[in-house]
């Protein structure tokens, strides 16, 4: 789209443009590969760990077992090397082994899902979800596998859900286990190039393997077009950001809770918080504020203002704390100059305030403690620490769901 | 990407680096905040095993993970904006340019300073880079609406600062099945 703001745009580049010399442009390539380098044998070693750890786990249930990629692609068959009072249920013998996907060898083994092991599932067993982990920058149609959705017990058997369609593999993860429906919900957080106007998130009945799209109308009977899933607590109780475009073209908002008490209801991020007319509740979604158990979200307010040279955004000057197991926001004053960084403890939020001498101070703020938030958190998960081999959701019976679930490679 | 990634690196440094200095200054404001923000693309660009195939391709990706880690990084750290502010009043921080008079410039370098992070990341992914909206939003994570929007405020605050009539987007509408036509499915 050759336009008169393009051309002016790139004579801006061109303008910016940097003329080293030859030896100061190869210092910085030297620069960057051993950075690269350095960054890629951390990766690697966090990923063997994740191996051996998962290894580790699945030889409780003496179960032979292809590896995520590669390995062997015959099922082990039925024979299993434990005692009869170590034995999975249901018993071998009851079970059917079913073949790998059409993928081939890089998904694990999976016995059949019949309805007497889904009455069975409770405390300690998982959903698993087994995605291709797509580039956001890359083809927007590439060649897929399915994705798969497997039922985990706590000695590692894994028992075969679903099979998604491939418009629904396009980097999908389970994200919520609505455990008395028999249904998980999974989020694809990237939107094929043929799917226009689809659902990205979707309900899966495990009763049945039918996949439900999850759509919502908005103010003005505008519906979604993406919702995307912000925080996943111990009760199960879910927050939601919805968006969708109004028939004038402008882009419409909005946060949604589930609860298994009241389903789909409006947050109270939408229905509670009072905006000026120019604030706007800035997304968590690029960098997520979520507490670490899911109890809790921080969105920073902004505002848009005139100055001299133009309009632009800055903080409004606060912050607010949604409370997901409560549906109830509390808002609190932010220093000028700071803003939010990451959660110290369930009370107690990290900022960091400009000195005004190009330099930051980080401090803490100490939440309103009217307002509790629910137990003591543990140590945040690192988004990609689910990323060790291909795209991998697990979400286990009536816990919360890893933050990290919902992290998307930006390439940051 | 098989070894070859240094090689590839190494290459779109040395033929490009200036380059997308350029391009990240457009976001940026600021010549030193671009070389930050290019440097930190290229290393989260290639500590990652990625099918990046060639050094148009590598350089496609480094693009537009400069613009994603600007929205983010310019969210988190205000002194960026007050960098950005600060620079747009001082005329003299870019080369000369041989068929761009110094006041046109100068507009349109406060012009951009004035745009939100996400107005210009979109703004600049939609019209420079040429990226469709669908792109632009997965590149940013944002949504499609979003995206539309921004570019929308964008190039209409582009238009009054620089005293332009330049096109705005027809909104897009594509045809969405009902919540109940959903159920039923």
């Amino acid at each position: 789209m050759a336009d008169e703001l393009g051309r002016m745009l790139g004579e801006a580049a061109r303008r910016g443009e940097l003329h080293e010399a030859d030896a100061t442009v190869d210092a910085i390539a030297a620069r960057v590969v051993g950075a690269s380098r350095r960054r890629r044998r951390v990766r690697a070693v966090t990923t063997m760990a994740a191996s051996f750890a998962a290894v580790a786990v699945l030889a409780v249930g003496s179960l032979a077992v292809s590896q995520w990629w590669g390995g062997d692609s015959e099922p082990a068959g039925h024979a299993l090397d434990v005692s009869a009072s170590q034995r999975p249920t249901p018993a071998p013998s009851e079970a059917v082994a079913v073949p790998s996907p059409s993928a081939g060898d890089a998904y694990p083994q999976a016995y059949e899902l019949t309805p007497d092991v889904l009455d069975q599932a409770g405390e300690g067993w998982t959903v698993d979800s087994f995605s291709m982990a797509l580039d956001p920058y890359g083809d927007s149609n590439p060649d897929l596998t399915p994705a798969v959705v497997y039922l985990e017990n706590p000695k590692g058997v894994r028992y075969l859900a679903a099979t998604l369609p491939l418009e629904w593999s396009h980097d999908l993860r389970v994200v919520a286990w609505h455990e008395e429906q028999r249904e998980v919900i999974v989020w694809r957080a990237i939107t094929p190039a043929d799917a226009t106007g689809s659902a990205n998130s979707a309900a899966l009945n495990l009763e049945t393997g039918t996949l439900t799209p999850l759509r919502l109308t908005m103010p003005g009977g505008v519906p979604t077009d993406t919702l995307e899933p912000l925080a996943v607590d111990t009760d199960g109780d879910e927050l939601w950001e919805a968006h969708g475009t109004a028939d004038d073209g402008s882009a419409v908002s909005r946060f949604y809770r589930w609860s298994l008490l009241e389903g789909w209801t409006v947050a109270a991020l939408s229905r509670d918080v009072q905006l000026g007319p120019d604030e706007a509740l800035a997304s968590p979604r690029l960098t997520p504020l979520v507490r670490a158990d899911g109890g809790a979200v921080v969105l920073e307010l902004t505002e848009e203002v005139s100055g001299p040279d133009g309009d632009y955004w800055q903080s409004a000057g606060r912050f607010v704390v949604y409370d997901l197991g409560r549906d109830e926001v509390t808002s609190n004053p932010l220093g000028d100059g700071c803003v939010v960084g990451d959660w110290i403890d369930a009370e107690t939020l990290g900022v960091q305030c400009d000195t005004g001498a190009n330099d930051v101070e980080p401090s803490e703020v100490l939440l309103d403690a009217a307002s509790p938030l629910g137990a003591p958190i543990g140590p945040a998960p690192t988004p990609g620490e689910l990323d060790t081999v291909g795209q991998r959701g697990v979400v286990g019976w009536k816990t919360s769901t890893n933050i990290a679930v919902t992290y998307r490679d930006c390439a940051c | 990407m098989s070894r070859g990634w240094e090689a590839v690196a190494t290459e779109l440094v040395r033929a490009r680096y200036g380059a997308l200095v350029g391009f990240a200054s457009t976001l940026t404001g600021s010549r030193a905040a671009a070389e930050d923000l290019v440097q930190e693309a290229l290393v989260a660009t290639f500590s990652k095993n990625r099918r990046l195939d060639g050094l148009a391709a590598a350089e496609a990706y480094v693009r537009r993970a400069i613009a994603t880690r600007y929205v983010d990084t310019a969210r988190r750290a205000r002194r960026d904006r007050a960098t950005v502010q600060r620079i747009a009043a001082q005329p003299e921080r870019f080369a000369e340019a041989a068929d761009v008079g110094m006041g046109s410039r100068e507009v349109l370098d406060e012009a951009l300073a004035a745009l939100s992070p996400k107005e210009r990341a979109c703004v600049v992914l939609r019209h420079l880079e040429q990226l469709s909206t669908r792109e632009t939003a997965n590149a940013l994570g944002l949504s499609e609406g979003a995206v539309k929007r921004y570019v929308y405020d964008g190039v209409r605050k582009l238009s009054r600062a620089l005293l332009l009539d330049l096109p705005l987007e027809e909104p897009e509408f594509s045809a969405v099945e009902s919540r109940e036509e959903a159920r039923r499915g």
